[in-house]
């Protein structure tokens, strides 16, 4: 500290005045110090990076969606209890898997122990619905209602066998962490709309306890600068953690206690030239406009009271997937670009038929509310909406089968997601499993190619969002991915 | 002898009698050809037979041949037949009669004795039978089963020297396998082949029963002899369909008692065709199908799993004069124009790098008041397509601005105080695709001046003053809008009312308890 100080000279002294001067007088506006401070501190991403072509946050092509709100439904729901009708199962119930089909697949370490594999059908009665004649099981009643919203793809595929893997693979872009996630990509390539909301924030919810973990990982920013990742917020009275001001200290304080901290770091800045300084100062301005923007735009008591109803009894209650549907929906109203939403539960190894009950209770109403709230507010023709796990369970039974019961291991051969929203065509089903939901027939999509499609519904072209990293340039998609052309709209 | 056409209903008695033609007919051609036998192995001294024998088998022979023809006659009464082969066929039975008769005169006695210089013409005679026979019977064969009767089934590689064509693939007791069913005609690839297998083996070219002919599409829906056999969109009202549903036993049922009949995936099919408009170039997926037919349909394609898709008419959400305008070209807005914009709150968000298009987005301005939003339009911005005053102070004071966005696509006026003035001077954009009026004070008499926008595709009307019935006169006056109203306090409780069944339906209805042992390793 001191020899900072002793560095200084008279010049920089009157630099650093020159300076302050010039905040004091743009504080005065009511952006605060919001855009100038981007404006000057912000690693242009041309400089950053002269290969990246989303010169100034601007698209390579026309966007469809302006935001997106992705569902990400942890511990993988069950396609073939859900999405996947397969009446062969029925037929072959307590059959055991055929190799023919199984084309020796590896198998997890939870079931390669098994003696047997066999086929368990899914409980739950399956009936087609909307004029996409999807097929949905009855457990998801409220899915039936908005169906002719939905575009479906039901070929989605990965490598990983494992959560945390495939968390992260479909988060990031690749197996192993350390990578930015998707809505840090899109916040770095595209930017924010709102000034006063962080561009990528995080919701959390879980319906089951003791279900698969989470890892800040998946919504950090990896290598690209800080101000990037994921801002969880959490509904109720404090909604981002030690963002308001302690009791005693007025916003006046705040004001001055960050002005005079940016000068100190600005200093720092100058000596050391790390560009992570600039960014702690950004997200310190971010903070501070959140500390009004958060409460007003989180506060849901001026909602009335049917749109409660329709999001759920549980929208009331913070925490829950409904609650956080309605805040994602709020926060979509005000410009965030990308709300990642995550509700963890859906590992069903054991006890499927109850469990996955507890899920779509919590699941179905809020998700078809949402959508049916974005379209009637006109959000809908703007945001893209995904819902979807990291993975599928497979068609035998994990463990004991039992007429009315019966587990499923990880799949990740193929299982189904939905989308909807900008761009994409509404009642819609794409991609095909073979009569055993065990592998894809038609049109696969890879996890890769459905984060390049994401990032082409905004404008992105996947291949020329690149990071020049450790030597080499990386991209959300690493280096494959096709957008999946046929559920453009 | 004159072929009568069968205008005046034919008696019974020479139909029964007519139908004995197939089988009388056997009798000449066996004794013409016994007869033709012993006497070229007589002729060659294998064997010796006793010319009353001989005799007695050429009157059988004669007899027989000219009952067939009385009996053919009574057959072609029936009607049906194609007439040149039929006038042909005729002929030749006659002339076989004929020829018969001849022969037995050549063995009687009297005749041996007194014109026996004609006996050399015996065996010639015999020969020239046996030719006429072969060509009377093939005829007759092509009149029963058709001309390609014979050589249908002649393996490769006789079928390229003779020039057959290729044979065709569908048997009754297949489904013919195509591999893009979506893409599949629904005439030619499915229909047609049910036609073809159960039908035309009586109502072709060369047979035509109750004058119809079924080979053709043309003539198919011409009718024969009673009229239409099909009515275009009224399967139940279709003499095709009527004739297949009656019972089997019924003289009229189609195709007749033992002959291959229709399979209920069949009759199904065809019921799905005629009541679809009975057309000969729709595709699959231009047909609306519902289960029934498409679990049928997923028989025909080759791909093992259902890949029928839906003819889905759910219009997509296009944009097209948006899509349009962004890529044509543009001067870029003045730099000091953006910064004006920028100074005063607005976000300029250009749509992409190669356009010089932008939206005009004031979500970080919420205290916009008309004087600044004025103050800016005075530029006449043509670039700017999306304008979001949401959530704004904007007012019915800044209507007149919006001419000044000539080109505005997407106008998002939510949750703003304007109200059905305002309308006028938005109902003059002659590019707006989308109008977000939510939550304003806009009424019935603003929805009416919306009538007048050609191009607008969106509308949002929720939490306004609109009337039900008012958007109705408005989404009959312009088909291509979609209107959103919204879900009201009202419609909640329907869309409430959803919910997940308790019960399993225990679609695979089995008591077995199945455990699995957990082997250790």
């Amino acid at each position: 500290m001191k020899n900072i100080f002793q560095k200084i000279d008279k010049s920089s002294l009157e630099n650093i005045h020159d300076q302050m001067s010039r905040r004091t007088f743009l504080g005065l506006t009511s952006l605060g110090l919001g855009a100038s401070a981007l404006a000057s501190l912000l690693p242009s991403s041309a400089a950053a990076n002269p290969l990246n072509s989303l010169i100034d946050q601007i698209p390579n092509i026309a966007p469809k969606a302006k935001r997106v709100i992705y569902l990400l439904q942890s511990g993988a729901p069950s396609q073939l209890d859900l999405f996947d009708y397969k009446p062969m199962l029925e037929k072959m119930w307590g059959q055991d898997l055929p190799e023919s089909v199984r084309k020796g697949q590896r198998l997890t370490g939870m079931t390669a122990g098994q003696s047997r594999f066999p086929l368990a059908a899914s409980y739950f009665k399956f009936a087609q619905y909307g004029q996409s004649r999807m097929w949905l099981s009855n457990i998801l009643p409220f899915h039936q209602k908005i169906v002719d919203e939905l575009c479906f793809i039901r070929s989605v595929h990965t490598e990983a066998i494992n959560h945390d893997p495939a968390v992260t693979f479909i988060q990031t872009g690749s197996q192993q962490g350390g990578r930015p996630s998707m809505g840090s990509w899109v916040s770095w390539g595209l930017g924010s709309d709102n000034k006063n909301l962080p561009s990528f924030v995080v919701l959390l919810s879980k319906a089951r306890g003791g279900d698969q973990p989470l890892y800040a990982k998946l919504w950090g920013n990896g290598f690209l600068p800080s101000t990037h990742q994921g801002v969880v917020f959490r509904s109720g009275s404090d909604p981002v953690f030690y963002l308001n001001n302690p009791q005693g200290m007025s916003a006046e304080s705040r004001r001055k206690m960050l002005d005079y901290l940016s000068k100190l770091q600005s200093d720092q800045f100058k000596q050391v030239l790390d560009p992570e300084i600039n960014n702690r100062m950004l997200q310190y301005e971010m903070a501070y406009r959140m500390q009004t923007s958060v409460p007003e735009t989180l506060d849901i008591k001026s909602e009335p009271d049917y749109i409660f109803k329709m999001y759920g009894e549980e929208s009331k209650k913070a925490g829950t997937f409904a609650a956080n549907c309605l805040l994602a929906r709020k926060l979509a109203e005000k410009g965030v670009k990308f709300i990642q939403l995550y509700h963890q539960g859906w590992d069903q190894h054991g006890n499927l038929v109850p469990d996955i009950q507890i899920m779509t209770k919590s699941v179905d109403q809020p998700s078809a509310a949402l959508i049916l709230d974005l379209k009637q507010r006109g959000m809908l023709d703007d945001t893209l909406v995904v819902w979807g796990g990291e993975f599928g369970r497979g068609a035998y039974s994990q463990g004991k089968l039992s007429k009315d019961n019966y587990g499923r291991d990880h799949h990740p051969k193929c299982y189904t997601i939905w989308m909807a929203g900008a761009g994409v065509k509404k009642s819609f089903v794409f991609g095909e499993t073979d009569d055993f939901g065990y592998n894809i027939v038609k049109d696969p999509v890879h996890i890769h190619d459905l984060q390049a499609t994401i990032l082409h519904l905004l404008g992105v072209n996947h291949e020329m969002l690149t990071y020049k990293f450790q030597g080499r340039r990386y991209r959300l998609t690493d280096i494959a991915g096709n957008v999946v052309k046929p559920i453009l709209a | 002898m004159i072929l009568l056409e069968a205008t005046q209903p034919v008696s019974d008695w020479l139909l029964f009698f007519g139908r004995f033609h197939p089988l009388v007919v056997h009798l000449p051609i066996g004794f013409i050809f016994a007869v033709v036998t012993l006497e070229l192995l007589k002729l060659y001294d294998k064997i010796s037979v006793n010319q009353e024998v001989t005799k007695v088998m050429l009157l059988i022979s004669a007899i027989s041949a000219a009952f067939s023809c009385l009996i053919g006659y009574f057959l072609s009464l029936e009607g049906g037949y194609n007439e040149e082969m039929l006038t042909e066929h005729r002929n030749q039975g006659i002339v076989l009669a004929i020829l018969s008769t001849l022969a037995w005169i050549m063995k009687i006695n009297w005749f041996a004795k007194k014109l026996s210089k004609f006996n050399v013409l015996y065996y010639p005679l015999l020969l020239v039978m046996l030719f006429v026979l072969f060509i009377t019977g093939h005829h007759g064969g092509n009149l029963t089963h058709g001309e390609s009767y014979l050589t249908e089934n002649t393996p490769q590689p006789f079928r390229g020297w003779f020039g057959i064509p290729d044979k065709q693939v569908t048997t009754t007791s297949e489904t013919p396998k195509i591999a893009d069913i979506n893409n599949a005609i629904v005439f030619n690839d499915i229909i047609k082949p049910i036609i073809k297998s159960k039908c035309e083996n009586c109502h072709n070219p060369s047979k035509m029963k109750g004058d119809l002919r079924m080979d053709n599409f043309e003539l198919l829906m011409k009718g024969g002899e009673h009229g239409k056999i099909v009515e275009i969109g009224k399967s139940a009202e279709s003499e095709l369909i009527k004739r297949i549903l009656l019972p089997e036993s019924n003289d009229d049922h189609m195709p007749p008692k033992g002959k291959n009949q229709i399979s209920e995936d069949e009759l199904s099919l065809l019921q799905w065709w005629i009541d679809n408009g009975a057309t000969s170039d729709k595709k699959v997926s231009e047909l609306i199908a519902d289960d029934k037919i498409k679990t049928i349909l997923n028989k025909y394609s080759s791909s093992n799993v259902s890949s029928v898709a839906s003819s889905n008419t759910i219009k997509q959400d296009k944009f097209e004069i948006e899509e349009k305008i962004i890529s044509n070209k543009i001067e870029p807005i003045n730099e000091k124009i953006k910064t004006e914009i920028t100074k005063a709150g607005g976000l300029i968000l250009p749509f992409s790098h190669q356009s010089n298009y932008v939206e005009i987005s004031f979500v970080n301005k919420s205290g916009l008041t008309d004087a600044e939003f004025s103050e800016l339009s005075k530029n006449k911005l043509s670039q700017v397509l999306w304008l979001r005053l949401s959530n704004t102070k904007i007012s019915d004071a800044s209507s007149s601005q919006f001419s000044n966005y000539s080109n505005l696509t997407r106008l998002y006026l939510e949750n703003t105080s304007i109200t059905d003035k305002t309308i006028d001077a938005i109902a003059q954009l002659q590019n707006l695709e989308y109008l977000n009026i939510v939550n304003t004070q806009i009424s019935d008499n603003g929805l009416k001046k919306i009538a007048s926008m050609k191009s607008l595709k969106k509308l949002y009307v929720w939490q306004t003053k609109v009337s039900e019935k008012e958007l109705a006169d408005l989404s009959a006056t312009l088909p291509n809008l979609k209107i959103e109203k919204g879900i009201s306090e009202a419609e909640i409780a329907n869309f409430l009312n959803a919910k997940p069944s308790q019960v399993s339906d225990d679609v695979y209805g089995k008591k077995v308890v199945e455990s699995d042992k957990k082997v250790k390793k």
